[in-house]
């Protein structure tokens, strides 16, 4: 395929990313107007942790792959004293993969560790309205800043095809850095969810978890 | 100068108090980072480039590109499966009635297998969790004094972090090396590196040494108020008795494997990456084999096949040259090893499937993803943090503050590890070691502290501030656990006999510090 190809997909997904935006006041709609838009927004926060569930599976096979793959690198260095590149970066794409992967899934089960110090004397309204502050004011701009700077690094790679840098190493250099803004959309997405639950929860569309995430359970113990 | 000063500050201060609100901590400190990087750019104070290389800092070497914490999600999974399968429980249980009938022998139990635990696994909450939920009730019900019992295990819990293989000393090895290599670099002198290795074999002899004091702590309790540790009464052990199968299994086989993974790696003969291979594959074999049973599985004799052939792998190593097809006994040789390998790859398959077929393998493995992914979005917050930190100059403040501390490089050692000792009451050992230990690491190296010693200083005073109340993680983790009629006073109470032990060993290891430096000075030469 011609490479150019690639800088007008790209174009476009940008175009379809713009044209998305609104959907992040999805939340902010509930609060204002409960009635039409809570119905909306569980729907839209079904879809995303689903394709976070999705996610999670492939990070899942890559932390299955990462053990393999990691353990016939022991083998073959320990008796045949052989090492090969192409299977270190298998190595290193599948220990990339799980947590760029996984972390929408984390945030969608609770597993970030929080400050619990003062949490449980918020109440849930203020969790609530923690959660939904915290989302737009520290993931949003986080993800959207890596979205944004990392563009022209990434036509780069797509438009090379970007490879390892070794000659026996694997010609996938490009889908690896791919994972930076594949994560960012991935929190995006989950953060928005997770943002519509709160939203929810205020306006006591969704009944409130009070037990879930006070103790224990931010540890992904 | 003097406004980029006031903006670093600042910036520390709104980060601490947000969060105190309970956002999630990568988020937060990543997010608090970027919003004042971005008020510094409108405001002219702050250099534009330097916020541009965030997403190839993710992707650089420092993240998904790094060798050595390619050891933690290995090291990850390795724990979570032994704890799912209850290869874990299996060890506390079969320890505490080993020692059941001796004076304080359950309190023995729970520090050796703390420490064992720990080993896989360093992650406080998980260790706490597990041990209170199996070993308070059977010594509450054997008698003991819910204080020496609580402090037993909060205090066996934070094992975790100081004792090899644990995952907080591969962070922290990465940062305290990235710090003296920065340290080196201003002085001009040769590069100085710690590897995972050395902070473990650093790390042996004070973890060993704190075992030891808790034990002798528990023995001498029993001598003084043998009341508080009572054995087990002839009436309450009429269980069936431990089978010779039973504690060779359940007691041996995992230790075997912590002591082949710790060996390998103190030893030279594997790196940190490929023993927490070995202990992840080893996992899923002890994992199919405990199950087995349980879920009438026939795989368990191709499982236990894995260990043969990991066995025959290792023998025909020693005896062969193996590199090339020279004669006919090593082209033998090959072919033999070929095929372990072969039968080693089917029998960690056959040990995913009972693990599946008992209904593990996606909890276990979702549980590993979570664990790993909650650490390096925490690395990524992070290094969003210092990027913006650096930019307004604040390692330099940081450098000038310790510098003006009085008492010189002592006085500057002691007000760091009071810093991250109250630090240690709100933040996990993850983010300290991530956002202060940059920070603070090369002006002490620079100072002329040793790098390892330094890095163990760090993880003792940690762990104790882990076990202080009222604030200490290990102690919140235990309450949350523990039945409801256990005061909270008397867990605090319990709790400070093993400060005091902790900050004993603190000071030996300051006054001797070949304590730390003496085992990888041996590996290095």
């Amino acid at each position: 395929m011609d490479a150019s190809a690639f800088l007008v997909f790209g174009g476009i997904l940008k175009w379809i990313g713009l044209a998305a935006l609104p959907i992040f006041a999805l939340p902010l709609a509930i609060l204002v107007l409960p009635r039409p838009f809570a119905g909306i927004g569980a729907r839209v926060s079904g879809w995303i942790d689903r394709l976070t569930g999705g996610a999670l599976s492939a990070a899942i096979a890559a932390a299955l792959i990462l053990i393999f793959a990691q353990l016939a690198v022991v083998i073959m260095r320990y008796a045949f004293s052989l090492s090969f590149t192409w299977l270190n970066e298998i190595v290193m794409y599948a220990f990339a993969a799980m947590f760029m992967l996984g972390s929408a899934a984390a945030l969608r089960d609770d597993a970030h560790v929080r400050v619990d110090i003062l949490r449980p004397r918020f109440g849930t309204i203020g969790r609530n309205w923690i959660e939904l502050a915290g989302i737009y004011l520290f993931l949003f701009p986080i993800c959207v800043r890596i979205l944004t700077t990392g563009e022209q690094g990434l036509a780069r790679a797509w438009f090379l095809f970007e490879g390892s840098r070794e000659s026996d190493g694997l010609p996938l250099m490009f889908l690896f850095k791919t994972l930076v803004p594949a994560f960012a959309l991935l929190m995006l997405a989950q953060g928005l969810s997770q943002a519509v639950k709160a939203a929810r929860r205020l306006t006591g569309d969704l009944p409130d978890d009070a037990t879930k995430g006070e103790i224990g359970g931010s540890n992904g113990a | 100068m003097e406004l980029e000063a006031a903006f670093a500050i600042s910036m520390f201060l709104v980060t601490i108090i947000a969060l105190l609100g309970g956002y999630p901590v990568a988020l937060t400190l990543g997010g608090v980072a970027l919003l004042f990087g971005l008020i510094g750019i409108a405001t002219g104070m702050f250099p534009e480039p330097v916020l541009r290389s965030l997403p190839s800092r993710i992707q650089g070497a420092s993240i998904m590109q790094n060798q050595t914490l390619i050891a933690v999600p290995l090291f990850v999974l390795m724990g979570v499966i032994l704890e799912r399968s209850r290869v874990a429980e299996d060890l506390l249980h079969i320890a505490s009635r080993l020692l059941g009938r001796v004076r304080g022998g359950l309190g023995y139990a729970v520090v050796i297998v703390g420490a064992l635990l720990a080993a896989s696994t360093g992650i406080v909450g998980a260790t706490v969790i597990t041990m209170t939920l199996i070993a308070l009730p059977t010594m509450l019900r054997q008698g003991y004094d819910p204080r020496l019992a609580t402090g037993t295990i909060a205090a066996s819990g934070t094992l975790g972090q100081i004792i090899p293989p644990s995952i907080v000393l591969i962070l922290l090895a990465d940062a305290v090396s990235n710090a003296a290599s920065q340290a080196s670099l201003r002085t001009g002198g040769g590069s100085a590196v710690v590897s995972v290795g050395d902070l473990f074999a650093g790390a042996l002899i004070p973890g060993l040494l704190l075992v030891l004091l808790y034990l002798f702590y528990i023995f001498v309790v029993g001598l003084v108020w043998p009341q508080r540790c009572p054995q087990a009464s002839e009436s309450g052990a009429a269980e069936v008795p431990l089978t010779l199968r039973e504690i060779v299994f359940g007691l041996g086989a995992p230790i075997l494997l912590i002591i082949a993974v710790l060996g390998a790696i103190l030893g030279g003969v594997a790196p940190p990456t490929e023993a927490a291979a070995i202990g992840a594959g080893g996992a899923i074999l002890l994992a199919g084999l405990r199950l087995a049973s349980s879920v009438q599985s026939r795989l368990a004799p191709l499982v236990g096949a894995g260990f043969v052939a990991l066995l025959l792998i290792i023998v025909l190593r020693s005896n062969l040259d193996l590199r090339a097809a020279s004669d006919e006994s090593s082209l033998f040789g090959i072919v033999l090893v070929a095929l372990a390998a072969l039968v080693f790859a089917a029998s960690l398959v056959c040990g995913l499937l009972v693990l599946r077929k008992a209904g593990e393998l996606y909890p276990s493995f979702k549980s590993g993803v979570h664990i790993t992914s909650m650490v390096f979005l925490i690395l990524i917050g992070a290094s969003l943090f210092s990027l913006v930190f650096r930019g307004f100059g604040g390692d330099e403040l940081v450098a000038q503050i310790l510098s003006a501390v009085p008492g010189g490089k002592w006085g500057a050692l002691i007000m760091t590890l009071l810093v991250m000792f109250v630090l240690g009451f709100f933040l996990d050992f993850i983010e300290i070691v991530f956002v202060v230990v940059p920070l603070v690491a090369p002006p002490l190296i620079l100072l002329g502290f040793d790098p390892v010693w330094l890095a163990i200083l760090m993880a003792l005073n940690l762990q104790t501030s882990f076990l202080t109340p009222p604030f200490g993680f290990a102690l919140f983790y235990l309450r949350g656990v523990a039945p409801d009629d256990v005061q909270t006073l008397d867990i605090w109470r319990g709790a400070i006999p093993f400060i005091a032990l902790q900050v004993l060993l603190i000071a030996i290891v300051i006054a001797v510090p070949s304590l730390a430096t003496w085992l990888p000075s041996l590996s290095a030469s």
